[in-house]
């Protein structure tokens, strides 16, 4: 009886092993994806294109703490065939590991945007000009603002620094709080440094920056000290309040202005639904065409060197590319579309779509940061003291040169 | 025999669990620490240059000087608290068990959910009230000052932490003959002399217990930190388990946290070691 029991459960072990090794079957494709909030849209498109192609098995996975899991998956080597990742850290790593197939001669990669092409090849060691990866869907980062109070004040999209301080002035004149913060999730202080970095040092910064040419000591000051400007103009406790908290209060009129990424508004219409939201670049300068919109790459399809299934991997590439299927996501998630044929239209993001047609795109400056740098962190200590420019500075740099050098 | 077959069949599945779930995964840490690996990818050995380069860094002293800080003074707290608590529930009062239940109460619930709660005190509740009674300090919210934050997560832990050391003192003052008390009473004992003299030297067992338990839970604080400042405001929350964790999965630095931890666990024994040894010295 005993002997039974024991062959039983060392053949079910058996069992579990031989799942995990098992032969790869024909037409089968393991598809993973880092970012959770669409996955319900990734599915809906599974399961058309497997509708289509009743010969064909599908794998999703889209677990929580995505990076990670991913990062597991390689070193067992057992990698999926297409992963979707965003243009950060994560498609650095895995670009500079060599696991990626270059997908420039695909057709679907004429159609994309030259500024998110570029981000691309600025990920790649040594900016080769190669697309481990197909941009499909972009994010925004700027300033959110509430229609309303705008119409009331009769105030107009600023498109300059001065005139954002006007609107500021005006505001504030008329007993209305100009921004919210709410940086007790240092997070949130992103989206007021990544475009003051942008505008006032630019793309060449970054990448002389890693290589120890330049420092943020005698580039950054006037980012700096505009920060504390706009802070000023934010509430008291700047610190008091978080991303979830704060976009209630926003939701509520609380403020005029918030600074954040199209990511946000689903949320802040979450806790009122008859808010009137819409968003425009932060202008940090005088001059309006050096003001860009950041936008970064969200979700990105890269495919694994290795695949088996090389075809099937790029037939389905190709299948998302339509230009229905762009519409359907970019509706879906409030995203912007990373090629010319589509164009998102939704009001709520109405203010940003003039700098997307002129192509006048920044792209996030943490991406280029060495991993494990937070600036957020560094930026929260700053705005909270008011503090010295030339001391948080000089902490960016003895940081950042910390993490660029392990 | 046979009571013997029994034993083994209770004991190695749970020794081949904990060996592979923990002792396991400890030596793995120990082994990394030695490497260079970021967690994932290829690796090399570097022998001792990890823990070399743990002497230098600014972030782990500031986690260091941070941690102790705040295990001092929760431990002091915990344990004056618990002992009086339980004083009160010991003696004669009304509704004892009830209200010794009540007290058990927050050692029940997760950790993750009372500092969420709390969190929602601090950002919302407090600050209101602080401005509607005037009180300076209050009226702005303290997780996010970076000098009063670290007290907003002394409230939470020692809030928490307190049901269970009471409970040991509970037990503790039952094992104290009754007879003792009419006896120093005869002698002319006052409440505090018949305390100080007679319960306290014959719970100081208990005492041990607590204070060994207090700081080692509390040198590994997290819970609450990840839930309520993650850290911040800057760094000024941020915990040695705490700096572990977020820089070694996020920041890549798997080999050299891996490190940081190994010597933190020697810190903690080396501590928990010599508490036991004086404090023991001083029951007998």
């Amino acid at each position: 009886m005993k002997n039974r029991l024991l062959a039983a459960a060392a053949l079910a072990g058996c069992a579990l092993l031989m799942t995990g090794c098992g032969q790869k079957e024909e037409n089968h494709l393991e598809i993973f994806s880092t970012k959770m909030e669409n996955q319900a849209i990734l599915q809906s498109f599974i399961d058309e294109y497997t509708q289509e192609h009743p010969d064909v098995t599908i794998e999703f996975n889209s677990p929580p703490d995505a990076s990670t899991v991913l990062r597991t998956k390689l070193t067992k080597n057992r990698v999926p065939d297409i992963i979707f990742m965003g243009g950060d850290m994560t498609f650095r790593d895995m670009s500079e590991a060599e696991i990626l197939m270059d997908l420039s001669d695909m057709e679907e990669a004429d159609r994309i945007k030259d500024a998110y092409k570029e981000q691309v090849y600025n990920l790649n060691p040594d900016q080769e000009e190669k697309l481990y990866g197909l941009p499909y869907a972009t994010n925004a980062e700027g300033i959110i603002y509430n229609v309303d109070i705008f119409k009331e004040q009769g105030l107009e999209i600023p498109e300059t620094w001065d005139e954002l301080m006007d609107v500021c002035e005006k505001l504030e004149s008329a007993g209305i709080q100009p921004f919210y913060f709410t940086l007790k999730d240092s997070w949130t202080g992103g989206p007021l440094w990544i475009p003051m970095t942008y505008d006032l040092a630019g793309m060449d910064f970054f990448l002389d920056r890693r290589e120890g040419k330049t420092t943020f000591l005698g580039t950054h000051e006037e980012a700096a000290e505009k920060i504390l400007t706009l802070t000023g103009y934010g509430q008291k406790d700047l610190l008091g309040k978080g991303y979830d908290d704060g976009n209630i209060d926003f939701a509520n009129g609380k403020a005029a202005m918030m600074f954040q990424g199209n990511w946000a508004i689903p949320n802040i219409q979450k806790a009122n639904p008859d808010v009137n939201l819409d968003m425009f670049a932060l202008p940090v300068t005088n001059d309006e065409s050096k003001n860009a919109i950041i936008s970064g790459i969200d979700v990105m399809p890269t495919i694994y060197k290795e695949t088996k299934e090389e075809e099937l991997a790029k037939d389905f590439i190709s299948f998302i590319f339509r230009d229905d299927k762009v519409k359907a996501y970019i509706e879906d998630q409030f995203a912007f579309p990373s090629v010319d044929t589509v164009v998102q239209d939704n009001a709520s993001v109405a203010g940003v779509a003039e700098k997307f047609a002129q192509g006048n795109i920044g792209d996030f400056a943490d991406h280029y940061y060495p991993t494990g740098f937070d600036f957020t962190v560094t930026l929260q200590t700053f705005v909270s003291k008011q503090g010295d420019v030339e001391e948080f500075l000089k902490k960016l740099d003895k940081e950042y040169d910390k993490y660029n050098s392990f | 025999m046979k009571k013997n077959r029994a034993y083994m069949v209770i004991i190695i599945p749970m020794l081949v669990l904990f060996f592979t779930f923990h002792t396991f995964s400890f030596l793995k840490g120990i082994f990394y620490s030695f490497t260079d690996w970021k967690g994932y990818g290829t690796w090399d050995f570097v022998g001792l240059t990890n823990y070399l380069k743990l002497w230098g860094d600014e972030a782990i002293g500031d986690a260091y000087k941070f941690t102790f800080k705040y295990a001092i003074c929760a431990t002091i707290l915990v344990n004056i608290i618990s002992l009086l608590l339980a004083l009160a529930l010991n003696a004669k009062i009304k509704c004892k068990n009830a209200l010794k239940a009540i007290y058990f109460l927050p050692y029940m619930l997760s950790a993750l959910i009372v500092s969420f709660v709390f969190n929602f005190i601090f950002s919302n509740v407090l600050p209101d009230l602080g401005q509607k009674m005037g009180i300076g300090f209050l009226s702005s919210n303290i997780l996010g000052q970076e000098n009063l934050a670290w007290i907003g997560i002394l409230v939470v832990g020692v809030w928490q932490a307190v049901a269970f050391n009471t409970i040991i003192y509970m037990s503790g003052l039952q094992t104290v003959d009754t007879d003792i008390y009419e006896a120093s009473s005869i002698d002319g004992a006052g409440r505090w002399t018949t305390f100080w003299k007679m319960t306290f030297p014959l719970i100081a067992p208990f005492f041990t217990i607590n204070m060994v338990l207090c700081v080692k839970n509390f040198l590994m604080v997290f819970d609450q930190i990840i839930a309520m400042t993650n850290g911040g405001p800057g760094t000024s929350t941020q915990s040695i388990s705490v700096l572990i964790y977020k820089q070694g999965f996020s920041g890549a630095q798997y080999a050299y946290q891996s490190a940081n931890a190994v010597i933190f666990f020697i810190v903690i024994a080396v501590i928990s070691l010599f508490q036991t040894r004086v404090l023991e010295k001083r029951e007998a």
